[in-house]
């Protein structure tokens, strides 16, 4: 039964897939195309709507609608555990962002000047955490921390991020380096700044949009980490991953369809600043 | 081909003549924690698979032991075979009985452990004369001789003799494996259509396909499981137009599902990137020539967005073995996944764990190495940015 179900979902959308690799100009292959989109789009967004939706339900039930109320979010904000677990999310996302945004973007300058050979080397390294599975970057961690006696709480966890949020920060800052016009930072020189000014002057705007994007980047790899976290917090300290994760094995209410929520729209605003922010760069371009 | 080298050549000596003027410096802290904090706890769980601690011998009064188990304890500790203790660190045994001399921080050691049937019957300490300190211990930790490790294969030789574990494994590549090629089915027309679309929001659709990726993972996970639930939103629909009621949750496509729901996103970002950067004069001379839109596709944009499917691959097979929270929440026993056993073990056996952690890795290895040929620039994990 379950597989007839699959196929009749499965069949239309291949068949569809097929016809819109045709001639772009006919109107089936149009139709295909809209409706191709159009499939993925509700797959893609059926459970988060219907997440959201059930946020707003007055029963406890996750399946049975019974009317419209606020009540889970009143009981989120009331929920010491979980807004702490929220709260614990929010400080690591930011403080880690922040100091990797700082300490990739030197590094990515002094990476980007280091002879060729080096700079392989370290890049390798670099990619690491970003290709390696989560759950082994963090059970190494965790093997390190405790070799060197770092109790697991707070610390352990802020460093974990920073250590995975880092090579994001270098990977979006990097292609900037490699677009800058070398001779700006020699023109500076030149006309008599010191090098530090220069940097401050003429490097770091070059590579701003690098920077801001790395960022967010890191910003959101926190927010969207369990694997890591869940190694790296220690048997006290939980955030929102750790503690929706123990949830799921107690059963869940609907205080946490409320945080996801919640997490989406701000996600959705972030996202839509970026892309307002995007087309400007653009312009600039095009005009300079 | 010597013109292609050349140009390398020179792009090579433009790259070193980048004067640095000392800013190589601002590396250097970087540098510092991408070692310590990178490649030392990766080292750190090579070395942990390949080595045992050496664990204190306890022998407690009434239990039952073979001579020779003791012994061969004994030896593994860092002792040695006397025919009459005396030294530090000695021992020697009869048929029934177990003696063993060692100092601890210049305080003298003695114990002998007497048998009767296997059956420890009686564990006298003694002092150094050798007269007897203490006639009625109930149970003696024989220490470490030296504190240490021993190099063992051990932990892999379990791994792999074990059944258990080998078809938790091969359950594992067959659940990533199989989402993966999902994902590329859907993913590949999703980003083709996207990246060819003729409109001013190109872009902001794209985003709005993608965007479920900056939501918290477990987040995603948790909203399937309200709709496929036994009285979720799927089941209720279905018994409201009369359909039977199907039990989706705890099963292993709920879980391939979720996988693919998680994932396809970052199959979709890197396929998208590159094909929207394909030169589409391409394109028009493949047309020119006579080939069809299919035949197009074959020969010219699949070849072309290989760097995009290779980056989108990684990212999604790559997390999707060993993601164990999914195979958690939302399968049964009979869908457990490696990840959760490296979970497990890292509760109490890091030896082990760690070395499943090293199987995986030469796994991902193996794998990396063969996808990176088709991926000459490496835009793995790259495909994010």
């Amino acid at each position: 039964m379950q597989f007839l179900y699959a196929a009749i979902v499965l069949v239309p959308l291949l068949i569809a897939a097929l016809i819109s690799f045709n001639n772009p100009k006919r109107k089936s292959t149009k139709i295909a195309r809209a409706f191709y989109l159009a499939v993925v789009f509700i797959f893609t967004y059926v459970p988060i709507v219907v997440l959201i939706i059930f946020s707003f339900n007055s029963a406890r039930s996750t399946g049975v609608w019974e009317g419209f109320s606020l009540k889970w979010y009143k009981e989120l904000f009331n929920d010491s555990q979980l807004m702490s677990a929220l709260y614990t999310t929010v400080i690591v996302a930011f403080v880690s962002a922040i100091v990797s945004t700082v300490f990739g973007t030197f590094a990515s300058i002094g990476i980007f000047y280091m002879r060729p050979k080096v700079k392989n080397v370290i890049m390798q390294i670099t990619n690491l955490p970003v290709l390696n599975a989560d759950i082994i970057t963090g059970v190494s961690l965790v093997l390190f921390f405790n070799l060197v006696s770092i109790p697991l709480g707070y610390v352990t966890l802020l460093l974990s991020h920073i250590c995975f949020s880092i090579p994001y920060v270098i990977l979006s800052v990097m292609p900037k380096l490699k677009q800058m016009d070398n001779n700006l930072y020699e023109a500076a020189l030149d006309l008599g700044s010191t090098p530090m000014t220069a940097l401050r002057k003429v490097i770091i705007p070059e590579i701003s949009p690098g920077i801001v994007s790395g960022f967010l980047l890191a910003l959101t790899m926190s927010i969207d980490d369990f694997v890591i976290s869940f190694f790296t917090a220690g048997p006290v300290l939980s955030n929102l991953s750790i503690e929706i994760y123990a949830a799921t094995k107690r059963g869940v209410t609907p205080e946490f369809n409320a945080i996801s929520a919640i997490m989406f729209v701000v996600v959705l605003t972030i996202l839509i600043i970026i892309n307002v922010r995007k087309p400007n760069e653009s312009k600039v371009k095009k005009s300079a | 081909m010597p013109k292609i080298k050349r140009e390398e050549q020179k792009k090579d000596v433009r790259e070193r003549h980048v004067p640095s003027a000392g800013r190589t410096v601002f590396a250097y802290p970087y540098v510092v924690f991408a070692i310590v904090f990178i490649l030392a706890p990766l080292l750190l769980i090579v070395l942990y698979s390949i080595t045992l601690p050496k664990s204190p011998v306890s022998i407690s009064l009434g239990e039952k032991y073979a001579v020779s188990d003791v012994v061969e304890k004994l030896d593994f500790i860092g002792y040695t075979e006397e025919a009459f203790p005396g030294e530090a660190g000695s021992y020697s045994y009869t048929e029934n009985t177990v003696s063993v001399v060692n100092f601890r921080e210049n305080r003298f050691e003695g114990y002998v452990v007497t048998f009767n049937d296997g059956v420890v019957y009686d564990i006298v300490e003694l002092n150094e004369d050798g007269s007897v300190f203490d006639e009625d211990l109930a149970s003696v930790k024989v220490l470490n001789r030296e504190n240490g490790f021993v190099l063992t294969l051990n932990h892999f030789k379990n791994f792999f003799s074990s059944t258990v574990y080998i078809e938790v494994f091969l359950r594992s590549i067959y659940i990533a494996f199989i989402s993966t090629v999902v994902c590329l089915l859907i993913g590949y027309p999703t980003a083709y259509i996207l990246a060819n679309m003729q409109s001013k929001y190109r872009d902001f659709l794209s985003v709005l396909f993608v965007l479920p990726m900056w939501m918290n993972f477990l987040l995603r996970t948790y909203a399937w499981r309200n709709l496929l639930e036994k009285s979720g939103v799927i089941n209720s629909l279905l018994s409201a137009i009369g359909l039977p009621e199907q039990n989706l949750m705890y099963t292993q496509s709920a879980v391939i599902l979720c996988m693919v729901y998680n994932f396809l996103p970052f199959m979709i970002l890197p396929i998208y990137n590159t094909l929207s950067k394909l030169d589409k004069s391409m394109l028009e001379a493949s047309h020119d020539l006579g080939a069809n839109h299919y035949q197009t596709l074959i020969k010219v944009v699949l070849p072309n967005s290989v760097p995009g499917i290779v980056s989108g691959i990684t990212m999604t097979f790559v997390p999707s073995i060993t993601a164990f929270a999914v195979s958690k929440i939302m399968g049964g026993t009979e869908s457990m996944m490696i990840g959760e056993i490296i979970e497990r073990e890292f509760k109490y056996d890091y030896w082990f764990g760690s070395a499943i952690s090293v199987i995986i890795m030469v796994l991902l290895l193996i794998s990396m190495v063969f996808l990176s040929k088709y991926d000459k620039e490496g835009t793995a994990g790259g495909g994010l940015l």
